[in-house]
């Protein structure tokens, strides 16, 4: 790794000569006209230079060019453009304000210079998704979800309907790095997955990084999806709400001192509990969801600003009583900004993150608790030093406690005893530091290195195994089997159990020819600390996530992308061409059958593998004009490998590479939406996934534990199961489509509505979520059975803003 | 109510389920052993068989048995040899042995290939009382039914649980283990709405070892509708081992133990 590093700072000397020229920095915010809401990756640009910068999360720019006179350009997707002179002769401080396009400009074709930057950055496999588009997706039931719209991207997929999480580029649901207002969420989706636990009306940004993920970052191997909330209007007090079938929100946002701070709440909340208490004979029983975002921020002055930003999420499920289960993210952050000069900006975090999952089963009177919780530590500094190098730094700690379990009776007559598996506890301390440099007006790159390490911490009892080894193979029956202990050993809890740590560099280069395409590549490494142990087939609300330490080692991503953009009929379409190769080093997998609930000895159900994925995702998209949308395609493959590591032992599939559960072929999905007049817009999504991996019987035999052999209805099938994954589902694919009416305003009131109808999965396709084998409980034989999910379902919703 | 319930099966495990014609190609054929031991309390356990069958496709009907093996097992110092009750592929003895804790090894040779398994005779408690009572679920009376049984506090034990009633034509099994429990009075239980007054419903418990107890618990997992929370399908390999051909390993299991068992009429 020295090398790299003695490249990084020749570089950085090279550059010192240019300082020596007389140059001045502008800098400012930029933010919304009427809600002076800040807004993030705005671009200000020199078009003479061909240079420019874009905010960064809270607004901010600062561009340091030689002395002179500049025509400025401001833009930003769908607001309108602001061009300004610039005499450029001092430090100048100056914040702008942008309104949202007008319909009718829309339809005259203004050529920007935006593209011009996004060719010019080495940042590839990124994607902003704009929330307004978002809303105006056709989706189950009408509710909005930030998480199926990003499913719609190049490379993103999920285990189907109902499923949690996504997959990101043949990742796993565990290696995604989820960022609300910088708090990591441990789980995205309410209702075991049918809806995502994002309020969109509270969500100002949203960025996904598949690659190429800056040495900020770090943590998940494959993906980090970073969302910013709003901040709250500046200006005046506003009421922004939608009613919908399932669920209905209200967000207040409004200034606490006008044009100093302001604050935001927002709440959502599923209603089917009303339905249920209201009728006598279901009134013991409850299910809903809800959110609750806040954010509050203040501008000190010019230089320091601060906010503090909260999420509350539950799900709740009360059957009769006898089944409870309540689950969810709690996060709470403080932040503040601060300017130490034009030229640097800085931002430190303290934040909170508690994932809580509670289950009460009255029948057998027993309580169940885990989760995890974090305490993380952030202070990062952007440093604009010229217009061509910026450099980002800064250092992060993350204190882990995690609760795999906690067992007590729930009542007085109850067979269960108390019980606590092992907490744990561990340190995730990082650095790092990243450069941004343009080398000319054709070639930009950006290099970087992260440092992390990983300290297992005491205040547990450990158990030690014959041989070192918790899981040993049969080689009798070919089975693997729990290791024999040897008993245990206490770490206090100031005392380190295992120590890990890592470089992880970060390399992003980018070549422009001219200002119509570019040529990108990136390396990034990334060290995965805890992993979800997870062995069902979508990951559930009580997979609980268990650090690395004796014998769970730290996953290790390395992934290598290219990519060729395309900017075709100025600016009106675009492509974009991205192919990668991704391998994971320690990817855990499952012996057979493995029962992960209240399991104290994790390490024995688990064996170390591998992973690696490899694809090629194709994007056109139509910017510009009544009818926009985007057409992805992403052909890709999965693959794990679970070796034998001991004589005679044979690994998963004889030690073969075998399909991950996220395996997807094929993957296209086409995304339009048309205006048709000021009154009416439509959407349609089209959706196609090869099924899943899974596994056929390819046989059955018959056993009857009674030893009544005669009795043929003690007689119990079991289907014989091949190799792990070797087959797939029937292809996955629906048509949805959405109309949004907007009604002209009566009177010249504030009050805005509109009405979104919807059909999900228009021409009723069966898609199978997963097939059973089973023995038919009447006619006693064996049979496939197919689980669909959601057939048509038609919705309507209402929303307004006042 | 109408809406109710729309809305429960569109939010709430808002699957639907259809039969599919899905075709499946056959794995090369196996033994399945099927020895089951069982020691019912208060009898001398002398009575006792095995069944051999073979594996077949998933859809055929028949199930082919496995006829003309020689069958024995030797523990607690003695060799009982089973014999075949014609040919119908079920081995039985009037003579087994049976002592608790003791090791016990099968030995069986079929077309000429030797089969092997060593398990221990595991022990149970009795069942001490039922009780009756009822649960509510969504306005729907059902009758649950406690089989209450101690658990012996100073062993780690695991559990066969097993249901016939009268009013379900397959029998419901489920294994548990006293990680929770120890010590404890505990129960087996049923919740049924069929449960009417003068059915019948009978409860066996068998002590099972955790090799066992791991085993059923997998194949018990692949007899019931996975959905997307179910653990991915798996072999279930049990601790059968081919002497002859050690890349052939039979299927099955070779399990002895003690068994309580109660039945008892709905009131």
């Amino acid at each position: 790794m020295k090398p790299l590093v003695l490249a990084i700072l020749a570089l950085l000397f090279s550059l010192h000569s240019l300082s020596a020229q007389e140059n001045f920095t502008l800098s400012g915010r930029v933010s919304e006209e009427t809600t002076q809401e800040t807004l993030i990756g705005v671009n200000i640009i020199v078009p003479e230079l061909l240079k420019g910068t874009t905010t960064n999360g809270y607004g901010f720019y600062s561009l340091t060019l030689p002395k002179g006179v500049y025509e400025l350009e401001i833009s930003y997707l769908g607001f309108e453009t602001i061009r300004q002179k610039i005499d450029l002769n001092k430090n100048i401080k100056r914040d702008f304000r942008l309104t949202e396009e007008s319909e009718q400009i829309e339809e005259v074709i203004v050529k920007s210079n935006s593209t011009i930057l996004s060719l010019k950055k080495p940042e590839m496999s990124v994607h902003k998704v704009n929330v307004n588009t978002i809303k105006e997706m056709p989706v189950v039931l009408g509710e909005v979800d930030l998480i199926k719209s990003i499913q719609l991207l190049p490379g993103v997929t999920s285990a189907g309907e109902g499923a949690s999480g996504f997959n990101v580029r043949g990742g796993a649901e565990d290696q995604n790095l989820i960022l609300l207002d910088e708090a990591t969420l441990y789980s995205s989706s309410h209702f075991f997955g049918f809806f995502s636990i994002f309020n969109a009306d509270a969500i100002k940004n949203i960025k996904l990084y598949k690659g190429g993920i800056p040495a900020q970052y770090g943590g998940r191997a494959s993906s980090v999806l970073d969302i910013h909330q709003k901040d709250g209007n500046k200006t005046e007090h506003q009421l922004t709400g939608g009613i919908g079938l399932i669920s209905s929100r209200l967000m207040a946002e409004g200034p606490i001192q006008k044009t100093k701070s302001s604050y935001l709440l927002a709440g959502r909340s599923s209603y089917a509990h009303l339905f249920l208490k209201a009728n006598p004979d279901t009134k013991d029983n409850d299910l809903r969801f809800y959110d609750l975002n806040t954010k509050l921020n203040f501008d000190i002055d010019d230089r320091n600003k601060l906010y503090f930003s909260g999420y509350f999420g539950r799900d709740s499920f009360n059957i009769g009583g006898l089944f409870i289960n309540a689950y969810g993210n709690a996060t709470f952050n403080a932040r503040w900004n601060h300017l130490f000069s034009d030229q640097l900006f800085s931002n430190l975090s303290v934040i909170y993150t508690n994932y809580h999952y509670f289950l009460n089963l009255d029948f057998i009177g027993m309580d169940w608790e885990s989760g995890i919780r974090n305490l993380h530590f952030k202070y990062d500094f952007k440093h604009y030093y010229a217009e061509n190098l910026k450099l980002n730094y800064g250092v992060n700690l993350i204190h882990y406690h995690f609760n795999p379990g906690e067992i007590s009776p729930s009542k007085e007559k109850s067979a269960v005893n108390k019980d606590k598996l092992e907490q744990k506890y561990a340190f995730e301390p990082a650095f790092y530091l990243e450069a941004e440099q343009s080398i000319n007006d054709k070639i930009a790159i950006n290099y970087g290195i992260r440092s992390s390490f990983f300290f297992r911490m005491g205040g547990q009892e450990l158990y030690n195994y014959e041989n070192n080894q918790p899981v040993v193979f049969n080689p009798q029956t070919g089975n693997y089997e729990e290791g024999k202990t040897t008993g245990t050993t206490y770490y206090s809890s100031n005392k380190v159990i295992k120590k890990f740590g890592g470089l992880e560099p970060r390399v992003a280069i980018s070549f422009k020819p001219n200002n119509n395409h570019a040529f990108k590549a990136n390396y990034n490494r990334i060290y995965q600390y805890i992993h979800l142990i997870s062995n069902t087939v979508s990951a559930a609300p009580l997979d609980v996530w268990a650090p690395s330490g004796t014998f769970i080692k730290p996953q290790i991503a390395d992934q290598i992308a290219f990519g060729y953009y395309r900017n075709l009929k100025e600016e009106m379409y675009s492509i974009e061409t991205e192919a990668f190769y991704k391998t994971v080093q320690n990817r855990i997998d499952y012996r057979a059958g493995a029962d992960l609930i209240a399991e104290e000895q994790i390490e024995t159900i688990i064996l170390p593998g591998k992973s690696r994925a490899y694809g090629l995702e194709l994007s056109l998209k139509k910017n510009r004009g009544n009818f926009k949308g985007w057409i992805s395609y992403t052909l890709s493959k999965t693959e794990q490998q679970v070796k034998g590591t001991t004589p005679g032992a044979t690994g998963i599939n004889n030690g073969e590479w075998y399909n991950a559960p996220y395996d997807k072929t094929h993957d296209l999905s086409i995304t339009t939406s048309y205006k048709h007049s000021e009154k009416w817009r439509y959407g349609a999504n089209f959706i196609y996934q090869t099924g899943r991996p899974t596994t056929y019987p390819t046989g059955q035999f018959t056993t009857n534990l009674g030893g009544n052999y005669n009795v043929e209805n003690e007689n119990i099938t079991v289907p014989i199961y091949g190799n792990r994954n070797a087959y797939n589902l029937p292809a996955y694919h629906h048509l949805d489509i959405a109309a949004t009416y907007t009604p002209a305003p009566k009177t010249a009131k504030k009050w805005k509505g509109e009405w979104v109808f919807s059909i999900y999965n228009v021409y009723n396709r069966k898609n199978a979520a997963s097939i059973n084998f089973r023995q038919n409980e009447e006619t006693g034989t064996n049979e496939a059975v197919r689980t669909s999910i959601f057939g048509m379902v038609p919705s309507i919703t209402y929303n307004f803003k006042f | 109510m109408k809406y109710l319930s729309l809305f429960l099966a569109i939010v709430l495990f808002s699957s639907c389920e259809d039969v599919v014609d899905l075709p499946l190609t056959e794995g090369p054929k196996k033994l399945v052993i099927d020895a089951n031991i069982l020691w019912q309390k208060g009898t001398d356990g002398k009575e006792q068989s095995i069944r051999l069958t073979e594996t077949t496709g998933f859809y055929d009907n028949a199930i082919p048995i496995a006829t003309g093996a020689t069958v024995k097992i030797t523990g607690n110092n003695q060799e009982t040899i089973f014999t075949e009750d014609g040919n119908t592929g079920i081995y039985k003895t009037t003579h087994f042995n049976p002592k608790l804790n003791e090791e016990y090894t099968l030995n069986i040779v079929y077309n000429s290939e030797t089969y092997s398994a060593t398990e221990h005779l595991k022990s149970v408690t009795s069942i001490t009382h039922v009780e009756q009572s009822s649960e509510n679920f969504f306005g729907n009376e059902s009758t649950r039914v406690d089989f209450y049984y101690t658990d012996p506090e100073n062993e780690t034990n695991y559990y066969l649980e097993e249901f016939s009633s009268s009013v379900n034509y397959l029998n419901s099994y489920r294994v548990t283990r006293d990680e929770f429990i120890n010590g404890n009075e505990n129960s087996g239980f049923e919740i049924d709405e069929d449960l009417k007054t003068g059915e019948t419903i009978t409860f066996r418990l068998h002590g099972i070892s955790k090799e066992y107890h791991d085993y059923l618990a997998l194949l018990l997992a692949q007899t019931e509708n996975g959905g997307p929370f179910g653990t991915p399908p798996a072999a279930v390999l049990g601790n059968c081992s081919n002497l002859t051909n050690p890349d052939e390993n039979p299927l099955g299991y070779f399990k002895l133990s003690e068994v309580s068992t109660e039945t008892y009429t709905i009131q």
